[in-house]
């Protein structure tokens, strides 16, 4: 089963992405801010993360520079999901390798599919 | 002028021309005069500088010092004095004064055609004419001064906006996606009702993602910061794509929503996804005011100018003539008491006002109350070098 790290401060968000995630047949673990991100990726291996950017004690590039770093996650696909409404956040997604970034609220249907793509599944999902 | 005594700083090597300025300004009686005399250049600049004199009476000719290098210690052009200095030329001196004026002495007296009604008359008006510059220029700092604690409350009011729809979009999204997994039925089967209830919630939610994104937008007019990204693009994609995207509305409404698009349309440079803002509201609009079987047409067509004129045409009730005029003005909305509130700040058409004129395209509306209304909009051609305010990092905001 593959795992997916969602590294996000509001909780209420986790929740939903869990259900989400789960229901469509992921393994999930979650981080509320980016150093306790980079344990859980230590401790999981994630095979895909989902982060968030603004996020207090290092924002979602934080993170997504260390998990290139980091030889274990350096390969992994990326997603960012954001709140925030800028033009250059997708540049700088796409400089740090993001294969994709969501703005809050996100379409689910499209998080699943985008998370199915990075993950080589069919489009048609599980 | 002030009944405070003038103060006239005197510098002459000579003291009895001294003598006669004082007493030729006395004979003034409407005036009072406080005099300070100088021998010297270089004592002159430091009674300039130590009393702050309302007028300057400069002889041309000093031992140490000409009147030309004595503006020039004083500051020259670069920096000139706050006060009136009158150049007092002798015999043969007439032709530096224009260098003299140049240099920032404010007027000049020949010494053998003084009298006591030029000689008052050339302080009175310079000393009038300094007033009034440094009132003015008092005034310009103020307004400079008052302009910068604007610019910076914008500022402050723009990254408020921010921080207020990042704040709000996060909860939002949460309820969205709980209210999603229960449609989605991963929280247990639902009856009808409950999914109809439930698809309320949902769109709702839509809702007020659309208008804290329209606030955001106005945010950023208002400070100048909403960016265009030109790019060579074809328009008839971008209708498409409109369409598409509004089909099921549409469609939930019974409204025939179509694109008419010639086959050869020229490739434009336009931001494409303003203009896709631009269209999906204009259409979203036309949809909310067509009653069902109405039909609702998205047209672009290539001028003979070299722009392009896009039009989206409805079936709807249409505005009243005077209410065309109004509608792209911000917070406008076309509302009468009977009617159900149809969602929406009022932002809308203004917005797509503004992300025409940054275009530098034109947008407008043409009704025919009870058949229809069709709005229109240009894109000029040649825009490539729209110069754009890059975005600032003070709009990050940290949850």
């Amino acid at each position: 089963m593959k795992k997916i790290l969602i590294v996000e401060d509001d909780k209420r968000i986790i929740a939903a992405l869990n259900i989400r995630l789960r229901a469509n047949g992921y393994d999930v673990c979650a981080a509320y801010d980016a150093p306790l991100a980079m344990t859980q990726a230590t401790a999981h291996q994630p095979d895909l993360a989902l982060l968030d950017i603004s996020m207090p004690g290092g924002d979602g590039f934080v993170v997504a520079e260390r998990l290139r770093s980091n030889v274990d996650t350096a390969s992994i696909p990326i997603i960012f999901i954001t709140a925030l409404k800028r033009p250059d956040l997708r540049e700088r997604a796409q400089a740090v390798g993001a294969v994709a970034l969501f703005e809050k609220p996100f379409e689910s249907d499209d998080l699943v599919a985008a998370i199915g793509l990075a993950l080589g599944r069919s489009p048609a999902g599980v | 002028m002030s009944t405070k005594p003038l103060r006239v700083l005197i510098i002459d090597d000579s003291p009895a021309d001294q003598e006669i300025y004082r007493r030729l300004l006395l004979e003034n009686p409407s005036y009072t005069y406080d005099f300070l005399e100088a021998e010297s250049g270089e004592m002159g600049l430091s009674l300039c500088l130590s009393s702050q004199p309302d007028c300057v009476l400069l002889d041309y000719l000093l031992p140490d010092l000409n009147g030309l290098e004595f503006l020039d210690a004083l500051g020259g052009e670069a920096d000139p004095p706050r006060f009136p200095i009158i150049m007092l030329t002798g015999y043969g001196n007439e032709m530096i004064v224009a260098e003299a004026m140049r240099a920032g002495a404010a007027d000049y007296l020949p010494k053998d055609l003084l009298s006591a009604e030029n000689l008052e008359r050339a302080v009175c008006n310079a000393v009038e004419k300094y007033q009034l510059r440094a009132a003015v220029e008092n005034q310009r700092g103020m307004l400079e001064q008052t302009n910068t604690e604007l610019v910076r409350k914008n500022e402050e009011i723009r990254s408020f906006y921010h921080m207020l729809s990042h704040e709000l979009k996060t909860p939002l999204t949460a309820a969205r996606e709980f209210v999603s997994i229960l449609l989605d039925g991963l929280a247990g089967p639902l009856t009808d009702t409950q999914r109809e209830y439930l698809g309320i919630a949902k769109e709702s939610c839509d809702q007020m993602t659309m208008g804290l994104n329209d606030l955001l937008d106005v945010a950023r007019l208002d400070t100048g910061k909403l960016r265009i990204d030109p790019r060579l693009f074809n328009i008839g994609v971008v209708v498409q794509r409109a369409v598409a995207s509004l089909t099921p509305m549409a469609q939930e409404a019974s409204i025939d929503l179509q694109h008419r698009l010639p086959l050869d349309l020229p490739e434009r440079s336009f931001d494409a996804r303003r203009i896709m803002q631009v269209l999906t509201n204009l259409i979203t609009n036309a949809l909310k005011f067509t009653p069902a079987g109405g039909q609702v047409i998205v047209e672009a067509t290539d001028e003979p100018d070299g722009s392009i004129l896009v039009s989206v045409r409805d079936t709807g009730r249409g505005i009243a003539p005077d209410q065309c005029a109004h509608i792209f003005e911000r917070l406008y909305q076309a509302r009468s008491h009977e009617e159900v509130f149809e969602g929406g700040l009022g932002l809308g058409l203004y917005i797509c006002q503004e992300v025409i004129k940054l275009h530098r395209g034109e947008i407008w509306v043409e009704s025919i109350p009870g058949q229809g209304s069709t709005f229109f909009f240009t894109l000029p051609p040649g825009i490539d070098h729209i110069p754009a305010t890059p975005e600032e990092s003070s709009e990050e905001v940290s949850a």
